[in-house]
């Protein structure tokens, strides 16, 4: 799946990974390139080790928060979602990122903060902090 | 009140200080001490205020947060001390720390559940309550994630800074004592055990490994050698931007303040203080 989705089935895939937890509804693929193309880090979507991440930012939590429904992330925050389920994310003063998951370790990107994450959680479901 | 090292610790030492550590858990004061922990983990900032983690505070703050928790188990037993996991030198996944009269081996490979010892998930008196995911077992992936754990040369380096802090007083600061024992800058020790260990040490609810504080009781061990040679400095010594000053009250107790945390004598010694 890595790498060989269809732009269409991506979307898809990104719209099931959103709704319900999320509560996003009617993102295009306008929106999303939009999101990609509005500064921070592109807004990405993948299966990685079974799981369904996302993240992108922090253009992309502007976005999440103009439809919040269940996400309560800072403003200008970035967001990683582990099957749809929002993770703790953290930028360093080096532009690093740090997560609930991986609490003592920085991460180049927001990507590799979200693999590491599905590597971490062995198959468990991310818990959204109280 | 002398804090050994775990290595000599008698088999009866180690049967109390586990039996203590069972009663707080059954009463909940256990957990308290892991939420507390999570909910500053979560809200350390680089660019906001800070405590625990990423700030010079870091030493002071877990020094006073072990000393609760310490009192805490004498209150179940008197006789009880911390003990201190001095890694340089029980570098083995194959250390009697991880047998099962002590704190249990490494977790399985499909989920990193721990099975042996006496803080293993099928025990049933090791819930883990605050966590990040659903796993309600202890977990831990030793030298999984991270291969090797820092040596004592690395110390050694870390030891020589002739600094306690620097600006920015956060993850970025390039030098001083506290950024490089904390690990996010040289040779990285703090940090790197929590990764070595991995599972739940790994996460912002690290205290729900028992592991948790013997690691840090030898990183207050290491403060205390460096003080001991660099003086019981300090900074910065007046409040900055997101950062407490020498005199100024950290949460969250409101009324201890870094440098009250400055001389662990006044609280306990360690075998090795001279
Ligand atoms: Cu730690």
């Amino acid at each position: 799946m890595q790498g060989e989705m269809t732009r269409r089935s991506l979307i898809g895939h990104v719209l099931g990974g959103l709704v319900g937890t999320v509560g996003v509804v009617g993102l295009g693929v306008n929106q999303l390139g939009a999101r990609a193309a509005t500064g921070g880090e592109p807004f990405f979507a993948e299966r990685y080790q079974g799981r369904w991440i996302t993240g992108g930012g922090p253009q992309a939590q502007v976005e999440l928060d103009r439809r919040d429904r269940g996400v309560h992330g800072h403003h200008g925050q970035p967001v990683v979602t582990v099957d749809g389920v929002p993770l703790h994310v953290m930028r360093g003063a080096d532009g690093r990122y740090v997560t609930s998951v991986n609490h003592y370790q920085s991460f180049p990107t927001l990507k590799a903060a979200a693999r590491a994450a599905a590597e971490s959680l062995r198959g468990a479901a991310l818990e959204v902090a109280a | 009140m002398i804090r050994k090292n775990q290595a000599t610790l008698t088999s009866e030492e180690k049967a109390r200080f586990v039996a203590a550590m069972l009663e707080l858990k059954r009463t909940g004061r256990y957990d308290e001490f892991v939420v507390t922990h999570q909910e500053f983990a979560m809200s350390d900032s680089d660019v906001g205020d800070r405590l625990a983690h990423r700030a010079p505070s870091f030493l002071p703050w877990h020094r006073r947060f072990l000393l609760d928790f310490e009192r805490a188990l004498q209150e179940v037993d008197p006789a009880v001390t911390l003990p201190y996991w001095d890694w340089t030198d029980d570098r083995s996944t194959r250390s009697s720390l991880w047998a099962p009269d002590f704190l249990g081996g490494t977790g399985r490979t499909s989920d990193g559940k721990v099975m042996t010892g006496p803080f293993a998930g099928d025990t049933g008196k090791w819930k883990i309550i605050a966590r990040t995911d659903s796993r309600s077992y202890l977990c831990r992936t030793l030298a999984v994630h991270e291969p090797a754990l820092p040596t004592a040369e690395d110390v050694l380096k870390v030891l020589a800074e002739p600094r306690y802090d620097v600006r920015p007083w956060n993850s970025s600061s390039s030098s001083g004592l506290r950024n490089l024992l904390e690990g996010w800058r040289g040779p990285n020790l703090h940090n790197r055990v929590h990764v070595w260990v991995g599972g739940h040490m790994a996460t912002g609810a690290s205290p729900n490994d028992p592991v948790f504080w013997l690691h840090h009781c030898f990183i207050d061990l290491l403060w205390a050698q460096w003080q001991a040679e660099h003086g019981a400095s300090y900074e910065p010594k007046r409040r900055e931007p997101g950062v407490v000053g020498a005199a100024d009250a950290m949460k969250p107790w409101g009324d201890v303040t870094p440098q009250d945390m400055l001389d662990h004598r006044a609280f306990y010694t360690y075998d090795v203080d001279e």
